[in-house]
């Protein structure tokens, strides 16, 4: 998933081991969960949508669903040994490792999704002075976290309702400013750090805080499947793929395929699509309709719509592709009362069908 | 309650199965069966969860496993409170300092590869601890990014929690729960009745090659999905469980197709602890509607094919399901006179408690334990300026970090509710719009909830202590109303869970809401003068627990008898007014979270 870097990272350790040799399941053989496969995907196509937060019930395959999403995302060119993954097309000008080079080797390499584990310190996901080198060669060198290694990628944290209050406010700083700023043990450095950041978590385990949800770009409402034929498929499914994964995966790699193709088409195309004053009043109209606070709502739901239009062939985006995404861009940044029991979801259908149908 | 429940409504059953029960005998040949089981595949079964107390029957259970184990299977055992560190991997400060040179080192769970991690009072982690352990189990690999290193180790490993925790309240966390596929509960079983198991390591290792090529015929797959459903587990993990453990039992039985019999092993082992007993009609409430969604489940409507597989299934779950009730209800029984006696609870706490926190320079703070890393890390830039000549690292004052622990005392509310039929009448929609009121109070704050109901005879623990608005506003929507007033039962029990509460460190608000007239005894008579007395009783003893307490009197009009309980406390004591009653009550506790 990551192999480039965590060799970069690990071959300094001794007893370090090799990763997981079992191929990730496959992301078009998941069953079901399409709203979180779709959220995933237009972000896939266009990164400014700003994240996805996944919340719901446990068992669902939200994690499958995001470590599959990695072979999906298509290759990039990157400037070889650059631990900030830049474009040797647009070099970023203050990346400390390009800006000092006279010329840059491109090579291409595999999008990278990066996982955040629980318990992560502050050093490892920004970047700290390189302790070994500091040590035995007294030499003050950087040593990149995971948002460097996270840029230009996806950034994936699990059960985000469990992680650090101070570590939350880090991530969605950088997130959204898209530079990571370091200034600390006497080093003052700056890098790019663009990407998608997408958390799941289940509110069973405590809710979110308010402001963090409006900060996720579309918010999708995993639920367990109740449809009893889905049900069968999904554990069928995962009955052959645990029984051979390899044989398993091979077998999907077409669709994976496709899908890949798909997405780096509608990018290729993504601003060329045209979005009509119609449209534009109509996701407005919506967006008062609910009273969602600021413009970072109307902003998600059109670069959203946007993306679907791309992802669909279409050359403008319609009123339907609209309506598709209302729901996971707006539900979560409805004035929420905490005791206000009515859903999220219904209130935005309820503005919806109003500003559609009337 | 649960005791009543299970006791009353399945009389006939429950004379069939007494004398199994009484010997324990079943549920020592089921422990038997989940340890084969979850040796044939234990990472994929996800763990065992082991219920019951420090004893010679679970050394014994788990001495039976590890005789089972292959030669080149790790049994790692992880004791209580072991830091983040060891259990996860990281620098090793021994090794380092040693060669010289960083020098990582693998994990508890990472050494537990292959094999099975144990991990001991496994009812007093926190979710946020048991996380780390449910996201190895979930993806086989450790992966940290702390304190400089970072690392992927390998970590495909079977989890025994055990499990001492008393009563239903005290238990493993959640999201680990989910991920484990078993569990068995050993409190009740005699030592002379634990055997070893039949099963010795080569048939073990036999069990694990035929499990690989099982073959699960279709029906019998759609029959262990279905009946999942039926039994209301959302979760999909557990009929990936149970297909597993179906496989496993036909595996260890010799069969190259897993057989319904098998099917129905498998479906007593995995869903019979996750469903709630089976019901007579009269009680058998109707099942509470799906919340939301409604509209847009349009493949809901469809009904579950049922067939005679499923049937036989269901039947294997329910009868499982039957025989834990039987066990956890003679359980409370006894649980309930041992807390009637007085029993105080440990309440000592460590120094050093606390979750670490990020370290922060010295600065003449003697007392702090010094963490070693980032103080390395501070000096590290200026060794050369310092002239390092002997190869000795130079310290200065300045470099020094401490370790920090961050302590902030959690306050957890404890809302003591009285649901019976006078309070009912009068204030209970009074109460409840203060509850909610004080709800979103805590929300901010993020306090922890919990929720205890008494009416009837009995005080229940609707919610134990939680964060999450979702299960408070759940409970609070379900409360039941009507009955007598058990208030001396109430008191007892939110005693019981303010002394748990502080032995985790957290500091209990109780806030009471009643017209303080109680009238059912500890001992369930209606005798007024004896529930007065234990009333009194139960509310002095909840005053020397130590825990702040808040008391509303929900009665019309303000009464003596009230007040004096109130006083008997040591609570603050205050009217419900009428109307507005919720600001009144948002006031009074937040000033007394305030003032500490």
């Amino acid at each position: 998933m990551l192999g480039g870097f965590c060799v970069f990272m690990v071959c300094r350790f001794e007893s370090a081991q090799p990763g997981v040799t079992v191929p990730p399941y496959p992301f078009s053989a998941i069953v079901g969960q399409d709203d979180l496969k779709r959220a995933l995907i237009l972000c896939a196509i266009d990164a400014s949508i700003g994240g996805v937060l996944a919340f719901g019930d446990r068992g669902t395959g939200k994690t499958t669903a995001i470590r599959a999403l990695a072979a999906l995302l298509p290759p990039q060119n990157v400037v070889e040994g650059c631990p900030y993954r830049c474009d040797p097309a647009a070099i970023d000008p203050t990346c400390p490792h390009c800006s000092i080079l006279k010329s840059h080797k491109s090579t291409t390499r595999q999008a990278p999704v990066v996982t955040l584990p629980l318990g992560a310190t502050e050093d490892r996901v920004l970047g700290a002075l390189d302790l070994e080198r500091a040590l035995v060669k007294g030499e003050m060198r950087f040593e990149p976290g995971l948002l460097a290694s996270a840029n230009r990628g996806f950034l994936y944290v699990d059960e985000v309702n469990l992680l650090d209050d101070h570590l939350v406010d880090v991530l969605l700083d950088v997130a959204a400013s898209g530079r990571n700023t370091v200034e600390r043990e006497g080093l003052s450095i700056a890098h790019a750090a663009r990407f998608v950041l997408v958390g799941s978590g289940n509110p069973e385990e405590g809710d979110l805080r308010p402001q963090l949800l409006d900060r996720f770009g579309v918010f999708v409402d995993v639920r367990t499947p109740v449809n009893p034929k889905e049900r069968v498929q999904i554990v069928r499914r995962r009955d052959a793929y645990e029984r051979a994964p390899k044989t398993f995966c091979a077998d999907w790699k077409n669709k994976d395929r496709k899908l890949q193709k798909q997405i780096m088409e509608a990018r290729a195309r993504l601003n060329e699509i045209e979005t009509s004053d119609a449209v534009l009043e109509t996701a407005a109209e919506l967006c008062i309709t609910l009273g969602s606070d600021g413009l970072r709502g109307e902003l998600t739901l059109q670069r959203a719509a946007r993306a679907l239009a791309a992802f669909e062939g279409e050359t403008t985006v319609t009123h339907e592709h609209l309506r598709a995404v209302a729901r996971p861009s707006l539900a979560h940044r409805l004035r929420k009362d905490p005791l206000d029991d009515s859903d999220a979801s219904a209130r935005v259908d309820r503005a919806v069908s109003a500003v559609f149908d009337a | 309650m649960i005791a009543e429940r299970s006791a009353g409504a399945f009389e006939a059953r429950r004379a069939a199965l007494d004398r199994a029960y009484a010997n324990g005998l079943i549920f020592w040949e089921r422990a038997e069966l989940v340890g084969a089981v979850f040796l044939v595949d234990p990472a994929g079964l996800g763990g065992v969860h082991v219920r019951g107390p420090v004893g010679p029957v679970r050394d014994f259970w788990l001495a039976q496993v590890q005789r089972l184990l292959a030669a080149d299977q790790p049994f790692v055992s992880i004791p209580a409170g072991t830091p983040e560190d060891r259990l996860l991997g990281g620098i090793s400060l021994e090794r380092s300092l040693r060669t010289g040179a960083l020098t990582a080192e693998r994990g508890l769970l990472s050494e537990a590869d292959g094999g099975i991690a144990c991990v001991r009072m496994a009812e007093r982690l926190e979710s946020s601890d048991a996380a780390p352990i449910a996201s190895a189990l979930e993806c086989g690999e450790v992966h940290i990014e702390r304190a400089g290193t970072s690392r992927r180790d390998r970590a495909g490993f079977g989890l025994i929690a055990l499990d001492e925790g008393e009563g239903p309240d005290e238990t493993v966390p959640a999201n680990l729960m989910e991920r484990m596929g078993l569990s068995i509960d050993l409190t009740d079983i005699p030592p002379r009745l634990a055997m070893a198991f039949e099963a010795g390591p080569h048939d073990i290792a036999a069990a694990k090659l035929a499990y690989s090529k099982a073959i699960v015929p279709d029906a019998i797959l759609e029959a262990i999905v279905h009946v999942a459903a039926r039994a209301q587990i959302g979760s999909l993990r557990a009929p990936l469980f149970c297909l597993r453990a179906s496989k496993a039992i036909a595996a260890l039985e010799g069969h190259s197709e897993v057989t319904e019999s098998d099917a129905r092993s498998a479906c007593a082992l995995v869903y019979g602890p996750l469903v709630a007993p089976p019901q007579t009609e009269e009680e058998a409430a109707p099942p509470p509607p799906p919340e939301q969604h409604e509209a847009d489940r349009p493949d809901q409507a469809e009904p579950l094919p049922e067939g005679v597989l499923e049937e036989q299934l269901i039947q294997a779950v329910q009868n499982a399901a039957l025989l834990g009730a039987l066990q956890t209800a003679a359980r409370v029984e006894s649980q309930r006179r041992a807390h009637a006696e007085g029993r105080y609870g440990a309440k000592s706490r460590g120094g050093g408690k606390g979750r670490p926190d990020r370290p922060r320079p010295a600065r003449g703070r003697r007392t702090h334990r010094i963490d070693l890393l980032s103080t390395l890390r501070a000096a590290a830039p200026w060794q050369k300026l310092r002239g390092r000549g002997d190869g000795r690292l130079k310290l200065r004052a300045s470099d020094l970090n401490v370790k920090r622990h961050r302590h902030r005392a959690e306050s957890s509310v404890i809302f003591v509710v009285d649901a019976s039929g006078s309070a009912a009448l009068n204030r209970l929609a009074d109460v409840k719009g203060a509850i909610e009121m004080l709800l979103s109070e805590c929300y901010a704050r993020r306090d922890l909830v919990s929720l205890i109901a008494f009416r009837d005879e009995t005080s229940e623990t609707l919610l134990s202590p939680t964060r999450s608005l979702t299960r408070v506003r759940r409970a609070l929507a379900g409360l039941p109303a009507g009955g007598t007033t058990p208030l001396a039962d109430g008191l007892s029990q939110a005693r019981g869970l303010a002394e748990s509460e502080m032995g985790r460190g957290r500091t209990p608000l109780i806030v009471i809401l009643s017209d303080g007239r109680g009238n059912v005894a500890l001992n369930r008579s209606t005798d007024r003068e004896i529930a007065r007395g234990d009333t009194d009783k139960a509310a002095r003893r909840l005053g020397a627990s130590g825990a702040s307490i808040l008391f509303f009197d929900t009665s019309r009009r303000p009464s003596p008898g009230a007040k004096a309980l109130s006083d008997a406390m040591g609570a603050a004591y205050a009217p419900l007014p009428p109307s507005h009653a919720s600001q009144a009550v948002a006031g009074a506790v937040r000033n007394t979270i305030g003032r500490r």
